[in-house]
């Protein structure tokens, strides 16, 4: 009986090995798993077209806040965090809506929204290096493309983007409009899938490691809103999951990654500089 | 030796064994590419990991093992661990952009929304003045995505704005 046991011992603890490595393996999975999907420039250009058109909706409901200042520190930020995105291929575009609702969007193609609202919430550059960051995740985890199935069914030339912009028929037209719709439902209204958001924060805690910034940021910024129950941060609430949710899965990761041992820039005092809220 | 022993020997060789079979079935020759403008080989798989190696965008890395985020990589005759965000199964595709660059065909979805009397525009394709002329203003805003368009930084300059803020 010993023996017996003892012969199977091997493959029950390799079996175990392997079966914890796929439950740690879980979340590498789902990030960049569409990285096959969309291989073409044509591709890359119709995402691209797609979120302008999504980014001009978000424009047309929000004012851009009227502070270019303002507005080149958060590209250079932000910027600087997308090289690390793993969408080297796209332009990452970043702007201030003026507006004091606290929250932040994303567009496919890479357009990213933070409202002056959010920004005055925040202590330092790293706060606003997070935010970005988790708009940032959104887009090179295709979210949205996802979310409203805009990808390619097979393996010819060409993703859902292409084949969805290209005709250039009314009848494409109507459908594109009708999915421009649904992205801007997913933005305003519905809000991402629970566990969009709660990677987009995984992934943001890890783009802040990767470029320097203080890992724990997006916790803070995040322990910060949650205790603010008023008009303005409702909007953030009502389209994410609970943040209590949300701080134990970065307090899932940063425990997994060792990262509170790594404490890393805050950047405060370029950040006063720069946001006018703290004149 | 006695039996017990014996098995309890063949254990201790036998489940690395295993377990390393599985890993070098799985990557055995893969490559991985970076996608960043560079990539970080850290002797750790762990973000205060030394520095083995700065490695450049679109470089090929064979694969070695996986472990959480961090992908294990030789690079010539040098071995580290790389994040996961910063490497992919192809290598890195070039810069795309659609702002005025003449794509008439993916520009025509301006005109959604937009009346019959725009099918004429659409066959000849829209750039970024034609869009906000025929912006609803209620609902889209072409002329501020100009704008916000126009904030872009290079990567250059936004690198080295993060390195000043990082002294």
């Amino acid at each position: 009986m010993l023996t017996r046991i003892s012969t199977l011992g091997p493959l029950l603890v390799a079996l175990c090995v392997t079966g914890a490595v796929n439950a740690g393996q879980a979340f590498h999975d789902r990030i960049h798993s569409d990285a096959l999907t969309i291989t073409t420039g044509d591709d890359i250009k119709a995402e691209i077209s797609f979120g302008q058109n999504v980014a001009a909706r978000v424009l047309g409901r929000f004012k851009i806040h009227d502070d270019a200042a303002l507005n080149r520190y958060i590209n250079l930020v932000g910027t600087a965090l997308a090289a690390n995105s793993g969408r080297g291929e796209l332009t990452f575009h970043f702007a201030v809506l003026g507006s004091d609702s606290v929250n932040a969007y994303s567009t496919p193609g890479g357009y990213i929204f933070i409202t002056h609202g959010a920004l005055a919430l925040m202590e330092d550059e790293a706060e606003l290096a997070a935010v970005l960051a988790h708009e940032i995740a959104h887009v090179s985890e295709r979210h949205i493309v996802n979310a409203l199935n805009i990808r390619a069914t097979d393996n010819s030339v060409g993703s859902g983007f292409s084949r969805l912009i290209g005709a250039g028929n009314s009848t494409t037209q109507v459908a594109f409009t009708q999915v421009v719709d649904q992205a801007v439902e997913i933005l305003f209204t519905k809000g991402y899938q629970q566990q969009d958001e709660l990677d987009a924060d995984r992934v943001a805690t890890l783009l802040l490691s990767t470029a320097g910034y203080d890992p724990l940021a997006l916790r803070r910024y995040l322990e910060r809103a949650q205790a603010i129950d008023d008009e303005n941060s409702r909007a953030m609430n009502a389209t994410h999951p609970p943040s209590r949710q949300r701080l134990r899965s970065i307090d899932q990761l940063v425990k997994e990654e060792g990262l509170d041992s790594t404490r890393l820039a805050r950047i405060k005092t370029r950040f006063d500089q720069h946001v006018s809220h703290r004149e | 030796m006695t039996d017990f022993l014996r098995v309890r020997y063949l254990n201790l060789v036998t489940v690395p064994i295993l377990v390393l079979a599985l890993s070098a079935v799985t990557y055995a020759g893969e490559l991985v590419y970076v996608q960043s403008k560079q990539a970080k080989l850290l002797s750790i798989p762990a973000f205060d990991g030394a520095l083995v190696a700065t490695v450049e965008k679109g470089a090929a890395l064979e694969k070695l093992a996986l472990q959480g985020r961090w992908v294990k990589v030789s690079h010539g005759d040098q071995q580290g661990w790389v994040s996961q965000l910063l490497v992919g199964p192809r290598p890195p595709l070039a810069r795309e952009s659609v702002i005025d660059d003449g794509a008439a065909d993916l520009k025509q979805n301006a005109r959604r929304r937009a009346s019959a009397t725009t099918s004429t525009a659409a066959a000849r394709g829209l750039r970024n003045d034609d869009r906000a002329r025929q912006s609803d203003d209620s609902v889209a805003d072409y002329s501020a995505l100009t704008e916000m368009e126009g904030f872009a930084v290079s990567d250059d300059e936004a690198n080295k704005f993060l390195e000043q803020g990082m002294q």
